[in-house]
């Protein structure tokens, strides 16, 4: 909150999104698409908008290309309030989900047509128009149709033509998920690489992880119409705010516990299962005896022989998934020593577990293997809710 | 590479003609019933027909002769013996008709695109009431939809009378028997024609090219021009054409609400058939000059069609 404060006071943001909400009215049932969201997104940013289908990202999106009214709230390009703009009044392009390419226009005529609009001359609209082919190596095909390319040659094409009127904001409407799975690939570093070239303000919407993570400065990851965190790709992986975040972002075990001792700068907590005492770095204000729910990431979690080590916890292994580069075990923990009332009841919580494959013929345990269960020091994060 | 690409596929077809020869005849059947029955046959019997010699008491004498091509193009005097000049009433007439058939055309464009625009832009679950409510008038009959109109327009008709009574008019305006009447009467019969087709092709066009559009600095107009007709352009072709080409032919219209003066080729050809006074031979060859000048345009915009395509590759 206090970083936000002092960034707004010495610069201007890209984009700021202030207190906006969006209501779809209906006669019995209105629908909040946004609530009453704000953030800022900084000049010359990949920013992210990550979420499940239905948590606004998309609706955000249009509300800054224009084609979405704004219910309450204000939306701010460089500081100018552009919220009652239509979309040809804002310096702002679009990359859309299914291209949107002009059929009837060659490939060269899509890209030339904003600069067209914009009452650019016509030595610089060549000019611009080729680099922008250039940039995306499509200069072999300007005078093809749209229907006669492929599926990434027409992404590149959209791009392009999005690009060329030079707009001070890029929008990217999943542009990627009507691609196959290795151009995807290919394609996010092409994004990030022709971020970076021209300079220009990226706001990407995706619903998949893994795109967020590899090409975003900062992700917002957002549900139910609400922005739930906002950070750097690690920031959100390592440090993940909530159960939504810490669940959609990766694999994540999630621990309830109590606390039960207050240090300056972490706190001791009791795992409700498995029992075994953990530390965990917080800066957050914490009561004796309050729950919590920790989280741990599988790769986190170390297992090992059955010890009778003090710290460790302890569990059956009870399933084994090979994954290729690493393998994912199940192993349930079990329940705590001291309170040996339900031992019938070996049954308690689930942890995963991933240990990386060495090529040596995978994981040295089996299912029903009693294990010991090591949590690496620092890897325990309180979720807020 | 069209041509390797029409070569393949032609041998494709080829196999597979062999292989369901005769089932594929019998299902085609009805097809070549429908082309043979209401097409071939009628246009032939009118092609000899317009060679024949004319009977005075209606029909045909089998007897070839050039008389009725020759009466539409040249004059030869009352009695038929003097140097022959060119003959203008009938190219008059087609003249004119081609004027009423295109306005009527250029009339129900402008009026239908609009309509056929508002309704694919409607709820997916109301558009059918508004197709409905554009079709109900055709569920009358075209001769009683054209009386109709006729009462209504006529000096003594409701709309003189009200626009009298409102006090925005002095005297009658008189509509009837003019060419603004054929105008009215052509455009109420054949508006539907022009909204369906675009009607069609509208519902099927991407409207994320409308929001690129705008995205990429395009007013409402410019979007309008630049996208959306170009890409609906198929629809428009087939309702101008659907609207043409029977206005061309209509009668009903022309003889209820034009009266005398503005003759038509549909009349024209009517009247031929029409009672003793026909000349069958004369209808048959009018109606012959006809059919070729709409095949003569047809061809031609089915070749620029095929061009325009050609340019993409």
């Amino acid at each position: 909150m206090d970083k936000a404060k002092t960034a707004n006071n010495n610069k201007t943001h890209a984009i700021d999104i202030l207190s906006v909400t969006k209501i779809y009215p209906h006669r019995t049932h209105p629908v909040t698409a946004l609530n009453d969201i704000s953030f800022a997104i900084e000049d010359n940013e990949f920013f992210t908008l990550l979420g499940p289908s239905g948590c606004g990202k998309t609706t955000l999106l249009r509300m800054i290309g224009g084609f979405e009214g704004i219910t309450k709230g204000q939306i701010q390009l460089y500081g100018e309030d552009i919220s009652t703009l239509q979309p040809n009044q804002r310096p702002i392009n679009t990359v859309f989900q299914q291209y949107a390419l002009f059929p009837h226009l060659t490939v060269f005529e899509n890209v030339a047509f904003g600069l067209k609009r914009l009452g650019r001359d016509r030595a610089f609209i060549q000019k611009q128009t080729e680099a922008m082919l250039e940039l995306i190596r499509m200069a072999d095909f300007a005078h093809r149709k749209p229907n006669q390319l492929s599926g990434g040659q027409q992404q590149r094409v959209a791009l392009a033509r999005a690009l060329a009127p030079q707009p001070k904001v890029l929008l990217l409407d999943e542009p990627l998920s009507a691609l196959d799975l290795k151009l995807r690939q290919a394609m996010r570093e092409e994004l990030k690489d022709i971020q970076k070239k021209t300079g220009i303000t990226f706001i990407f919407v995706t619903h998949d992880q893994e795109e967020a993570l590899t090409m975003s400065d900062r992700i917002a990851v957002m549900s139910n119409g609400e922005v739930q965190q906002i950070g750097t790709a690690t920031d959100i992986y390592d440090h993940p705010i909530n159960h939504f975040v810490a669940t959609f972002i990766g694999e994540a075990n999630i621990l309830s516990a109590s606390v039960t001792k207050i240090n300056k700068n972490s706190i001791m907590a009791t795992l409700a299962a498995g029992g075994g005492s953990v530390e965990v770095a917080t800066d957050l204000a914490m009561t004796k005896g309050q729950k919590i729910s920790l989280m741990i990431r599988p790769e986190r979690v170390k297992i090992g022989k059955a010890s009778r080590a003090k710290s460790a916890l302890s569990g059956v292994v009870q399933s084994i998934s090979y994954l290729g580069t690493d393998t994912q075990l199940h192993v349930s923990l079990n329940a705590r020593q001291e309170t040996e009332l339900n031992t019938g009841q070996s049954n308690g919580e689930i942890i995963i577990a991933r240990q990386q494959n060495h090529g040596d013929g995978g994981s040295p345990f089996h299912k029903g293997d009693a294990v010991s269960v090591t949590i690496a020091e620092n890897a325990l994060r309180i979720l807020q809710d | 590479m069209a041509g390797i690409i029409n070569q393949t596929s032609k041998t494709t077809d080829g196999a597979q003609t062999s292989i369901v020869d005769g089932k594929q005849h019998i299902l085609l059947l009805p097809a070549w019933l429908i082309i043979g029955v209401l097409l071939v046959i009628p246009v032939i019997l009118m092609l000899v027909y317009s060679f024949l010699t004319q009977d005075f008491r209606g029909g045909v004498i089998w007897e070839f002769s050039l008389e009725a091509y020759d009466q539409f193009f040249f004059d030869r005097g009352l009695f038929g013996d003097e140097p022959p000049s060119i003959e203008w009433t009938y190219i008059g007439i087609f003249w004119r008709s081609f004027l009423q058939a295109l306005f009527a055309m250029i009339f129900c464009f402008l009026i239908g695109f609009p309509t056929a625009y508002f309704i694919a832009t409607r709820a997916p679950q109301s558009r059918s009431f508004w197709l409905f409510l554009v079709t109900i008038p055709y569920w009358v009959n075209l001769l009683i939809r054209t009386v109709s109109m006729k009462f209504l327009i006529r000096d003594n008709g409701p709309i003189n009378t009200w626009l009298l009574s409102g006090g925005i008019i002095d005297e009658p305006i008189s509509m009837i028997n003019t060419n603004f009447a054929i105008q009215i009467g052509l455009f109420y019969s054949y508006l539907p024609f022009m909204v369906l087709p675009i009607y069609a092709s509208i519902e099927r066009y991407n409207f994320a090219l409308s929001e690129a559009a705008a995205d990429l600095y395009s007013s409402r107009w410019v979007t309008l021009f630049k996208i959306v007709i170009p890409s609906v352009k198929p629809g428009i072709i087939a309702g101008c054409i659907l609207v043409f080409i029977p206005s061309l032919g209509a009668f009903l219209a022309p003889d209820l609400l034009g009266g005398a003066k503005n003759f038509m080729i549909g009349s024209l050809v009517e009247e031929q058939f029409k009672g003793q006074a026909g000349d069958w031979p004369f209808g048959a060859a009018v109606s012959m000059i006809l059919l070729s000048i709409i095949m003569v345009i047809l061809l031609f915009y089915a070749r620029a069609q095929i061009r325009q395509n050609d340019g993409g590759h």
